[in-house]
């Protein structure tokens, strides 16, 4: 019998049920009395009693295989999907701090130089909230972006600029966690200073990162 | 998957996975037995040989912190490593030369001071390695999380 899915092909037996080589599918099974003891390739014999007797309702051929062909379908879909949502998730991750838990969002840009450092500046978020509770709260509630291209200090240092509200620019190398978190601290030391209206005070900025020194390295 | 397909995807892999296993062999440690894999950041010169060495000496003479090392270890950083701002701390303890390196809290990251001329593994590093890693250990042991 000719398919009735694309009726392009001949149906076929294949483990005792009908198959079509155009679809590649199986569209239906064969009755008791046609299976045959030998599953294989064309059986003629059983094709002739599959074309003379089997009579079966055009509705049950025509859902099983676009049964088959949705529930493929949706499975590549939600592969892609999942796929899709890990990998934007990964990249994003990259450019983000979030911690939900205790309300702290930040962003934090690449550098022009390539130093591909946001990693390192995310491990010292981390090292500030699990070591200096108290400092990392201070971060998250002033400081809303972190970027990390070379600025004032030049390399491997950090800057505030008034001008530029919570924001810091922190510059360090992409090995060096410990530099990463002072600075983090002795920016946002400062970015205080500047939401406080008071001047720039470097000395109190530098107590407050050697605080941090001493609190996150042990010898 | 047919033979022109394969050929086409190995085509197209093969440098990805060349390249990926080239940046791990030059910037990790790894072990499988016991199971080992630590992220070293060291100088492009000396590389991570001396380092690889030093792991290897700690793990044929102390199997436990070799073992603690791989646990509570995951990023060897060969920096000088300072325990204060200099410009607020004159503490002479900071310079202490006799100090080869630390471990860093709320992290697996231990700094190894660099080595200076020689480029040869040094036993000092080694009790280092062991130090720090017991010390992390004894650090995350009393952590939650």
């Amino acid at each position: 019998m000719v398919c009735p899915v694309c009726n392009q092909s001949q149906v076929v037996t294949k483990n005792n049920r009908l198959f079509c080589n155009s679809c590649l599918i199986y569209i239906g099974t064969l009755p008791e009395n046609a299976k045959s003891s030998n599953p294989g390739p064309t059986n003629p014999a059983v094709a002739s009693v599959v074309h003379t007797e089997t009579r079966f309702s055009t509705q049950k051929l025509n859902d099983q295989p676009i049964k088959g062909r949705s529930l493929a379908i949706i499975k590549n879909l939600t592969g892609v999907f999942v796929a899709l949502v890990v990998l934007v998730t990964t990249f994003f991750s990259y450019f983000f701090y979030a911690d939900f838990e205790n309300g702290c969002y930040i962003k934090i840009y690449p550098s022009m130089n390539l130093e591909f450092s946001n990693g390192t500046i995310i491990s010292g978020l981390k090292v500030l909230k699990r070591v200096a509770f108290s400092d990392y709260k201070k971060v998250c509630e002033r400081i809303k972006t972190i970027r990390t291209d070379v600025s004032c200090a030049g390399y491997g240092g950090g800057c505030h600029y008034s001008s530029d509200n919570q924001t810091i620019y922190v510059s360090s190398s992409r090995e060096n966690l410990v530099a990463a978190a002072t600075i983090i601290v002795h920016e946002t030391c400062h970015e205080i200073q500047s939401y406080e209206k008071r001047p720039g005070d470097e000395i109190e900025c530098y107590q407050a990162d050697d605080k941090i020194y001493q609190k996150i390295v042990i010898h | 998957m047919n033979k022109p397909k394969l050929i086409f995807f190995v085509i197209l892999f093969l440098p990805v996975v060349l390249g990926m296993g080239y940046y791990v062999s030059q910037f990790y440690y790894i072990n499988t037995s016991p199971p080992c894999f630590i992220k070293v950041s060291t100088n492009v010169v000396s590389g991570i040989g001396p380092i690889t060495v030093e792991i290897n000496n700690l793990q044929s003479s102390d199997k436990a912190a070799y073992e603690n090392l791989c646990r509570y270890v995951d990023h060897i950083v060969e920096l000088p490593c300072l325990a204060g701002d200099t410009v607020v701390n004159t503490d002479p303890k900071l310079f202490d030369p006799k100090i080869q390196g630390c471990f860093v809290k709320g992290s697996k990251t231990i700094y190894l001071k660099p080595l200076n001329q020689e480029t040869n593994p040094t036993p000092d590093r080694v009790e280092a390695l062991k130090r720090y890693a017991t010390i992390s250990k004894e650090y995350w042991s009393t952590q939650s999380n």
